[in-house]
């Protein structure tokens, strides 16, 4: 008659193998617990996940920049920056790219689908570089035009370079062409002129340029998020940028933290007098404009050295998140120093040392921690906001902020706002998420439900 | 209740005198002088200057000084930058168009937020509560200046449906104003929106288990009416305790606002002239800005007591 699958609800489900009944049950401390409650929530997991991949291509980024960029986050390529998602430039490191000054073509054909239709061409001098050639169409393009790609026919005739292709115009690049002062002559045109200094290539010499590759040359990378203005890779500045963002709300949440603590514990352990004038201070302090501050501190030290600018930041910001911090350190204090197992550790004559970090610090910690979590992705945007006016992070270095402000500054080419936008965006938000999951983890009674 | 507003007063106007003091002696302590500048000027033209400006003084007498003109005369002086114009003016030119991006700002995060956050509250873990909440939460993470310029990409100029970077006031009509302020407005709104949407969420959960509400709904009352009469009051103390923080995050928040869509406002001035030093002016920024955001806390704190009859600061 009964099933056993079907159970009333309210009644234990039957056991088929029924445990030991003498045995121990094992008990979950307070930790276990919150860490199983906080993975059954999803979102709290995603965000877990979110922050702990950005930590690990934060710290990964010297071998990404290694062997995945290969750009360095301030090397400029500057021909037609910026430059799309999916162009390419050859990096700088690379050292056995041709004497520059000597051979202006880098590579020709460098998908090496049997077609020209990228092109490269750099040279030292004029600091100039064709990233992007099709050789679709015929239409010759103004030095104006050459912005706005797609490019079909290119001819520069900046000061120090100029490159023909596809001279007869029937849609082919016959020969390439450049004249560059330091270019050299390496084979004649066919009707015997030197009009100007030419390098040609032409490997198969059968006068067309099906597949022409410069002896040597290395292969030019990806910009898989396009480059900025000066031609920088975004995706290498962007994760650059990680690393400043990150350990700038790492490190302020620090400083935030050991003021906080401090301040919170002494007021709240010591109580009575020190703890009302302490507590006031806070409260006056609460009413100041504090960002205005930080923004003039920001602006008048505009001048410091990079490093120590860093530090002013660090400090800054911490120093304006840490009043409620104070305040939830003293009120756990407060709460737990008269609770029964304080008064129990003492009867049994344990020293206040112990009390404080074997049973008041482990009972705070809950909240301190969920505060500090949500005190991370306050203290970034804080960061990104003095970035984006300019006061924060300086050239050559990036944070997300300062990145997005470059990006916001031009947005015929939206993808350099949106690529360090959403790496921003997609951390505050992971943030968030594990902040409040952690709440709900570690707080079951001030759930949200 | 007179008390304490007279006790609030007091404390404010401490608070801004520390303010302006700190503000002060940062700016002083800091490399560079208001005329700096490429083309070193000659000695004397520069001896003069600072002679106008009582530069050439001792520092706590050019404190006592300006302190007495802001404090008793209630005027900042002339400005360094632009000397045809005094601080009093370029402030009473860029306060109106902040506080009108300001109000606007709030009024869309209290009409969107509230109903948005009452609705999920209403709602509570059904699928409209985990989408709307997760929309909050990506509201609260998105920083306003990656917001702004992509509204600005979308609607302004890949849609001419709004204008950026082209303020007009009210004075100029409703409808160019609009066109203008719209975008801004909504920039600087939606991480209010979204906040205010999840503390009204926060405040209606904890409304439901009230007794009050059982009570209600025990007496007969239509659902209707229990959520309009009963519910709602309670659930948005939370979000007139947040106006406090949000008038101080509005403000700030459109310093940048005024940068990204070019907005000549309080903002733009404050950053702008604490990079060329026009110490005046610095600091009837930072005045203006330390008043409006105490009166408003003050306010605030007051309305509290109007709303929640159970509140009492004496």
């Amino acid at each position: 008659m009964t099933d056993p699958a079907v159970q009333p609800p309210g009644e234990p489900p039957i056991d088929e193998h029924p445990a030991d009944p003498y045995a121990l049950a094992e008990g979950t401390s307070l930790w276990k617990d919150a860490w199983r409650r906080l993975f059954q929530n999803r979102a709290a997991v995603a965000g877990l996940f979110v922050v702990v991949f950005m930590a690990v291509m934060a710290l990964a980024y010297p071998l990404i920049v290694n062997y995945v960029t290969q750009f360095t986050f301030d090397e400029q390529h500057h021909a037609f920056s910026p430059k799309p998602m999916g162009a390419r430039s050859v990096p700088m490191h690379n050292t056995n790219l041709i004497d520059l000054e000597d051979a202006p073509f880098a590579t020709i054909d460098a998908d090496k689908n049997g077609q020209i239709d990228r092109f490269e061409l750099s040279t030292f001098m004029a600091q100039m570089e064709f990233s992007r050639f099709d050789t679709d169409g015929d239409k010759a393009l103004s030095p104006d035009e050459i912005e706005d790609a797609p490019i079909n026919l290119l001819r520069n005739s900046g000061t120090q370079t100029h490159a023909i292709f596809d001279t007869n115009k029937d849609g082919k690049v016959d020969f390439a062409e450049a004249r560059g002062g330091q270019a050299e002559v390496v084979e004649i045109l066919p009707d015997g002129e030197t009009r100007w200094f030419i390098r040609k290539f032409d490997t198969d010499k059968n006068r067309t340029l099906s597949v022409a590759e410069f002896k040597g040359a290395p292969e030019p990378q990806t910009h898989y998020f396009g480059a900025d203005q000066l031609g920088r890779d975004l995706l290498t500045r962007v994760m650059q940028g990680a690393r400043v963002s990150l350990m700038v709300g790492l490190v302020a949440t620090v400083v935030s933290f050991l003021i906080g603590v401090m301040w919170g514990a002494t007021a709240g352990f010591l109580g009575g007098k020190v703890d009302n004038i302490m507590m006031r201070i806070v409260d006056v302090m609460y009413g100041l404009p504090f960002m205005f501050l930080v923004i003039l501190l920001m602006v008048i030290f505009q001048d410091m050295p990079a490093s120590s600018k860093l530090y002013l930041l660090f400090i800054a910001l911490g120093a304006v998140q840490w009043l409620t911090m104070s305040r939830i350190v003293r009120g756990q204090v407060i709460g737990l120093k008269h609770r029964e197992f304080v008064e129990a550790a003492r009867c049994i004559g344990v020293g206040k040392r112990t009390i404080i970090t074997r049973h008041l610090i482990p009972n705070a910690l809950g909240p301190i921690i969920v505060y500090a979590t949500l005190t991370v992705p306050a203290v970034m945007l804080r960061e990104a906001f003095l970035s984006f006016l300019g006061l924060g992070v300086q050239a050559p270095y990036a944070s997300w902020g300062s990145l997005a402000a470059e990006g916001a500054q031009d947005l015929g080419h939206p993808w350099l706002i949106i690529f360090p936008g959403a790496a921003l965006a997609a951390t505050l938000l992971a943030l968030n998420f594990l902040g409040d999951g952690l709440r709900d983890a570690l707080d079951p009674q001030v759930r949200k439900d | 209740m007179f008390r304490y507003i007279l006790r609030r007063i007091i404390s404010s106007i401490l608070v801004i005198f520390v303010v302006v003091t700190a503000s002060f002696f940062i700016m002083r302590a800091a490399p560079g002088g208001p005329f700096d500048s490429e083309r070193k000027l000659p000695a004397a033209v520069e001896k003069n200057l600072k002679a106008k400006y009582h530069l050439d003084k001792p520092l706590i007498t050019q404190y006592a000084l300006q302190m007495k003109s802001i404090m008793l005369e209630a005027d900042f002086g002339p400005s360094m930058k632009y000397p045809d114009k005094s601080v009093n003016d370029i402030l009473s030119e860029g306060l109106p168009v902040s506080m009108t991006l300001g109000l606007q700002a709030l009024l869309i995060a209290l009409l969107l937020g509230i109903p948005v956050g009452l609705y999920a509250g209403l709602k509570q873990n059904s699928w409209q509560d985990y989408t709307t909440m997760t929309a909050a939460m990506a509201g609260v993470s998105i920083p306003n200046f990656v917001l702004g310029p992509l509204l600005i990409y979308f609607f302004a100029t890949q849609n001419q449906w709004f204008d950026a970077a082209d303020w007009k006031g009210i004075g100029a009509g409703i409808g160019p104003h609009f066109r203008s302020s719209f975008l801004p407005s909504l920039t600087l709104a939606l991480f209010y929106v979204a906040y205010i949407a999840r503390l009204t969420r926060g405040g209606m959960l904890e409304i439901v288990r009230q007794d009050y509400v059982r009570t209600a709904r025990a007496k007969g009352l239509s659902e209707r009416v229990v959520v309009t009469r009963h519910m709602i009051r309670g659930a948005i103390m939370p979000v007139v305790s947040f106006l406090g923080p949000a008038f101080a995050g509005l403000m700030t928040g459109s310093i940048v606002i005024e940068k990204v869509f070019n907005i000549p406002g309080l903002g733009t001035h404050f950053v702008q002239s604490a990079f060329n030093r026009d110490y005046p002016l610095v600091l009837g920024t930072i005045v203006l800005y330390s008043a409006l955001l105490v009166i408003l806390n003050l306010v605030v704190d007051v309305l509290y007591t109007v709303l929640d009859p159970r509140v009492t600061y004496d």
